[in-house]
C-alpha cells in the first residue's frame, strides 16, 4: 500500500492517513500482546518454590501459606508419603486436563506420592486462599503438608518430575527417613522413596 | 471426592481446529478494524458475530471455519496427538460472542468508536488463540468466578 501511494504521488496521498493509522495500531496491538504472552509465560510449568517461614514467624505481617490441611477442609486428600499435588483446575481448561492426565500417570509409578484435582470454580475459598488467578495452578506440598512451591500452567514431563525432585530434596534435609508416616504403608513407602530418588536423580 | 468433576470427560475435538477457526477470525477482526467507521466495518463485525453465534449454537467444529478445517486442512495433516473436549472452545466462541456482540449493537446505535475497540479486544483473544493456543476467555472463567462473589458478601 505505502509502495503503491509512493508511486502515484509523491505524498501518501493515495492511501488514506486513517487506514495507515489503524494498520500500525493492530501490528502494534499483536506486538503487545506477544509480549505481554511471553512475559506471563515465561516461567510456565516451573515449580516456584515458596520461601519457608518455619524459623521466622515472629514478627511479619505476611501470613503463612495455607497447608494441606486447609484443602482438606474443601475436599478429601489422601496425602502422599513424599509429596501431594493438588492442582486447582476449571471448567472450560483445556491445558487443564493435560495436566492433571500427567500428574496422575507420574502419582502411579510412586505410591509415595498423591495427586487430587480440585475444581476452582466449585470451591472458589480455595483460589482464593491460595492465590490461584490463572489454572491449572498445581500445589506442591510436602510430607507435613506444607506448601513448598507451585506451578502454573501445565508442565512438561521433565518440569513436573524436577518439581517432584525438589520436593524431595526439601524432605531429604528436614526428614531424613519418613517411612514411619502414619498415613502409608510404612515399609513399602521407605523402599519406594529410595528407589524413586535413585531414578529422578539419574534423570537429572 | 471431587476429583473426578473436571477429568474424565468423553474424548474431543482435534485442538487444532479450533486455533485455525481462530486465525480465520483475527482476519475478519482486522478488516474491520482497517475498515474503520465505515459499514464495511460493521458488515464484517456482524460477520463475526454470525460466526460465533453458530460455534455457540453448534460448537467450533459447526462453524464455516471448522467445515473449512476439516475439508481444506486436516487431510493434509497427521492425526492429532491429542485430543481437546469441545466445552472450553465453546465457551471461548461465547465469550467472542458477547464481545463482539456489544460492539455491534453500539456501532448500530451511533457508537462509531466501538466497532473499532471491541473488535480490537475481540482480536487480542483471536490472536492469542490462534498463536499460543491459549483460551483467554477461559482463563478469565475462574477469575470472573473469583470477583462475583466476593464482591456481593
Amino acid at each position: 500500500m505505502r509502495r503503491h501511494a509512493a508511486v502515484g504521488r509523491p505524498s501518501l496521498g493515495a492511501v488514506d492517513p486513517d487506514v495507515l493509522f489503524r494498520a500500525s495500531a493492530v501490528v502494534a496491538l499483536l506486538g503487545l500482546t506477544s509480549f505481554a504472552w511471553w512475559f506471563a509465560t515465561r516461567r510456565r510449568g516451573e515449580l516456584r518454590p515458596v520461601r519457608t517461614r518455619r524459623s521466622t514467624s515472629a514478627g511479619r505481617r505476611e501470613p503463612a501459606p495455607p497447608t494441606l490441611d486447609r484443602v482438606r477442609t474443601a475436599v478429601a486428600v489422601t496425602a502422599g508419603a513424599r509429596a501431594t499435588v493438588v492442582q486447582i483446575s476449571a471448567e472450560y481448561c483445556s491445558p487443564c486436563r493435560r495436566s492433571a492426565a500427567l500428574w496422575t500417570d507420574l502419582v502411579a509409578t510412586d505410591p509415595a506420592l498423591a495427586f487430587v484435582e480440585v475444581d476452582g470454580g466449585q470451591h472458589l475459598d480455595l483460589t482464593r486462599e491460595f492465590g490461584v488467578l490463572s489454572t491449572p495452578t498445581s500445589l506442591l506440598f510436602d510430607t507435613d503438608g506444607t506448601l513448598v512451591g507451585r506451578i502454573g500452567g501445565a508442565p512438561t514431563r521433565v518440569q513436573a518430575t524436577q518439581a517432584l525432585a525438589h520436593s524431595a530434596n526439601t524432605i531429604g534435609l528436614t526428614r531424613p527417613n519418613n517411612s514411619t508416616d502414619p498415613n502409608n504403608s510404612a515399609g513399602s513407602a521407605g523402599t519406594d522413596n529410595s528407589t524413586t530418588t535413585d531414578r529422578i536423580g539419574a534423570e537429572r | 471426592m471431587t476429583a473426578p468433576d473436571a477429568t474424565g470427560r468423553a474424548a474431543g475435538i482435534d485442538p487444532r481446529g479450533p486455533r485455525f477457526g481462530a486465525a480465520l477470525t483475527a482476519a475478519l477482526l482486522i478488516a474491520t478494524i482497517l475498515a474503520g467507521d465505515s459499514p464495511a466495518g460493521l458488515v464484517l463485525l456482524a460477520l463475526v458475530v454470525a460466526s460465533f453465534a453458530l460455534g455457540v449454537a453448534r460448537g467450533v467444529q459447526g462453524t464455516w471455519q471448522g467445515t473449512l478445517y476439516a475439508a481444506l486442512i486436516r487431510p493434509r495433516l497427521s492425526p492429532p496427538t491429542e485430543r481437546e473436549d469441545p466445552a472450553p472452545p465453546r465457551f471461548a466462541q461465547f465469550v467472542g460472542l458477547i464481545i463482539t456482540g456489544v460492539g455491534l449493537v453500539l456501532g448500530l446505535a451511533g457508537v462509531t468508536w466501538a466497532v473499532t475497540v471491541f473488535a480490537a479486544v475481540a482480536l487480542v483473544a483471536a490472536f492469542l488463540n490462534a498463536a499460543f493456543g491459549l483460551c483467554l476467555g477461559c482463563q478469565l472463567y475462574l477469575i470472573g468466578r473469583r470477583l462475583v462473589p466476593s464482591r456481593a458478601a
